[in-house]
């Protein structure tokens, strides 16, 4: 089966500094994988070559199959990446129906998509009068109603308490079984991460440290020096 | 579900009703109506005036669409009035059927905006208002010194293509027409990309919005209102100069929109009236009305940020809103 992402020696250096270094990762369509590690190690330097946000110094990013590692972002909308951002940036003035049309092009792939996500009655609200954890919602929807087949969720859970925490969990868990969408998720919420992804990537000074699933991960010896702790 | 957890301060929803539609066209249909009342009847300088400012207006729709919808400070809508004007009269003074004229002083203009389009749309904010600047500079050199064709810094006469009755009524119906274009343009899926760029460029580009194309498609719409306004003014006033299109005048039409308020229906007519009328009824020097003007542009962004038909639709919404409570 091809793979929904893959990335081949994807490399991004700002100057001298290697931000991201030769990283190599596939991801199965279907599929959750977390992307976890120390700050700065490139988490959401990798979310931003994916989906446009910054070009890669080198490598590949292939997307089912096809190469689309220099497109810009509004492209890769269209192919099938989408992505929301570790600070909430939602259009605060529009309504929610707004937001999501303008991803989706249609109102009925809006309402399927906050339906999803569960916030189906706030359609006509004002995102900005909405709390920070549905304005989350808002971008994960958004990101929904584009019809992708990868979703990068940076931080997604910043900021929730556990019960918000428990609906996103459901939320993206949906996004893998009803539409077989695959998810990138960086998080450092490890309650929130372990249970939720199918395998996790450990990234540390842009280079990947570990890989495996949840429970393999969690008990890697060089993965609880550099990231977990004791 | 999440939201009966977490239930959010109560706000009204903004929907488009039917109604508000239909109101907005009647709105049109008048404002039409008294701009064709006011061309013909006012006589002197009132007349001269009001036309100055109906033409304005709707070189200002054009504005309206990048500036305000889009948020892109366009200074070039002057160079496109400028343009749309000598083309038109170039070509009629050559002996081509008015209409033909007419039509290749829009796309004269269409294509300039297209350069500008091609060449700055993928600039950004202070970036594009200084390329469009320097495009308008460059206009006004054109216009000033290629005085085998445009009659130099003393402008040409305009040879009439249509008669003044005809002219005046062009200008009130153009103006109802960009209005009527414009408001179909905000309500479109263009124009609801071009309010997402204005909002947050990035956020745009990466729920998929072409950000660079829809800022161009916007530049060459802009250009086209600019380009029929400049035929209009070359038809009403008989003759055209280069101090009717300079950067400067760019530099109001930009101010025009901001004290108007970004992407507003009428905006293109309130500021019109500000910017052209006030200075020319008051009788102020042109340094010191353009000084006025800059105050009154300060004064008005940092008061009131929604220009005046904001802060007017604000006032009325308050009064409405305690006249509901009490």
């Amino acid at each position: 089966m091809t793979a929904a992402l893959e990335l081949r020696g994807l490399t991004k250096a700002f100057g001298g500094v290697r931000a991201v270094d030769d990283v190599s990762l596939t991801i199965e369509p279907g599929h959750i994988l977390g992307l976890i590690g120390p700050n700065g190690s490139g988490k959401t330097t990798l979310l931003n070559m994916i989906a446009g946000t910054l070009t890669p110094t080198g490598g590949t990013i292939l997307l089912g199959g096809v190469d689309v590692t220099s497109l810009p972002p509004h492209v890769k909308v269209a192919r099938g990446i989408a992505r929301t951002f570790q600070t909430t940036r939602v259009m605060s003035a529009w309504t929610v129906q707004e937001s999501l049309a303008l991803a989706g092009d249609a109102r009925a792939a809006a309402i399927d998509a906050a339906e999803h996500v569960g916030i189906g009655d706030l359609l006509r609200r004002r995102v900005g009068s909405l709390s920070s954890a549905q304005q989350r919602l808002v971008m994960v929807a958004t990101a929904l109603a584009s019809h992708p087949k990868v979703i990068l969720l940076d931080e997604p859970a910043v900021g929730m308490d556990v019960e918000e925490t428990d609906h996103l969990h459901r939320v993206v868990r949906g996004i893998r079984d009803e539409h077989g969408i695959s998810v990138i998720v960086v998080e450092h919420n490890m309650r929130f991460l372990m249970s939720l992804a199918d395998s996790i990537v450990v990234m540390a000074t842009g280079r990947i440290l570990s890989t495996g699933r949840p429970d393999v991960v969690r008990n890697d010896p060089a993965v609880i020096s550099a990231y977990l702790g004791g | 579900m999440l939201t009966t957890v977490l239930a959010p301060r109560p706000t009204s929803p903004v929907r488009e009703t039917h109604r508000s539609i239909a109101g907005r066209y009647v709105s049109i249909a008048v404002v039409t109506a008294l701009t064709y009342v006011a061309v013909t009847q006012l006589r002197g300088d009132q007349g001269l005036v009001a036309i100055l400012i109906a033409v304005w207006a709707i070189a200002l729709t054009g504005l309206n669409v990048v500036q305000g919808l889009g948020g892109y400070p366009s200074l070039a809508q002057a160079a496109f009035f400028g343009i749309g004007a000598y083309a038109s009269s170039i070509l009629l003074a050559s002996g081509v059927p008015f209409w033909l004229a007419a039509v290749g002083g829009v796309l004269a203009s269409v294509a300039a905006g297209t350069f500008v389009a091609v060449v700055f749309s993928r600039t950004r904010g202070q970036y594009f208002a200084i390329g469009t600047l320097f495009f308008g500079a460059v206009c006004t050199l054109v216009f000033t010194n290629e005085s085998v064709f445009t009659g130099g810094p003393n402008g040409m006469p305009v040879g009439l293509g249509m008669p003044i009755p005809v002219v005046l009524a062009a200008i009130a119906g153009s103006l109802g027409v960009g209005l009527v274009v414009f408001d179909l343009i905000g309500r479109s899926r263009f124009g609801r990309r071009l309010r997402a760029i204005s909002a947050d460029e990035d956020l745009a580009e990466h729920v998929g919005v072409p950000t660079a194309r829809t800022k161009a498609i916007a530049v060459i719409v802009s250009a086209t209102f600019g380009g029929w306004a400049g035929v209009l003014l070359a038809q009403y006033n008989g003759v055209i100069a280069p101090s009717q299109f300079t950067f400067v005048q760019g530099f109001l039409m930009f101010v025009a929109i901001g004290i108007g308020g970004y992407g507003r229906l009428f905006t293109p007519l309130v500021g019109g009236i500000v910017v052209v009328g006030l200075s020319q009824l008051l009788k102020l020097q042109p340094g010191v009305s353009q000084i006025a003007l800059g105050l009154v542009f300060i004064v008005i962004t940092l008061l009131v940020p929604g220009g005046l038909i904001g802060g007017a639709e604000r006032i009325a919404r308050s009064l409405f809103s305690r006249k509901a409570t009490s």
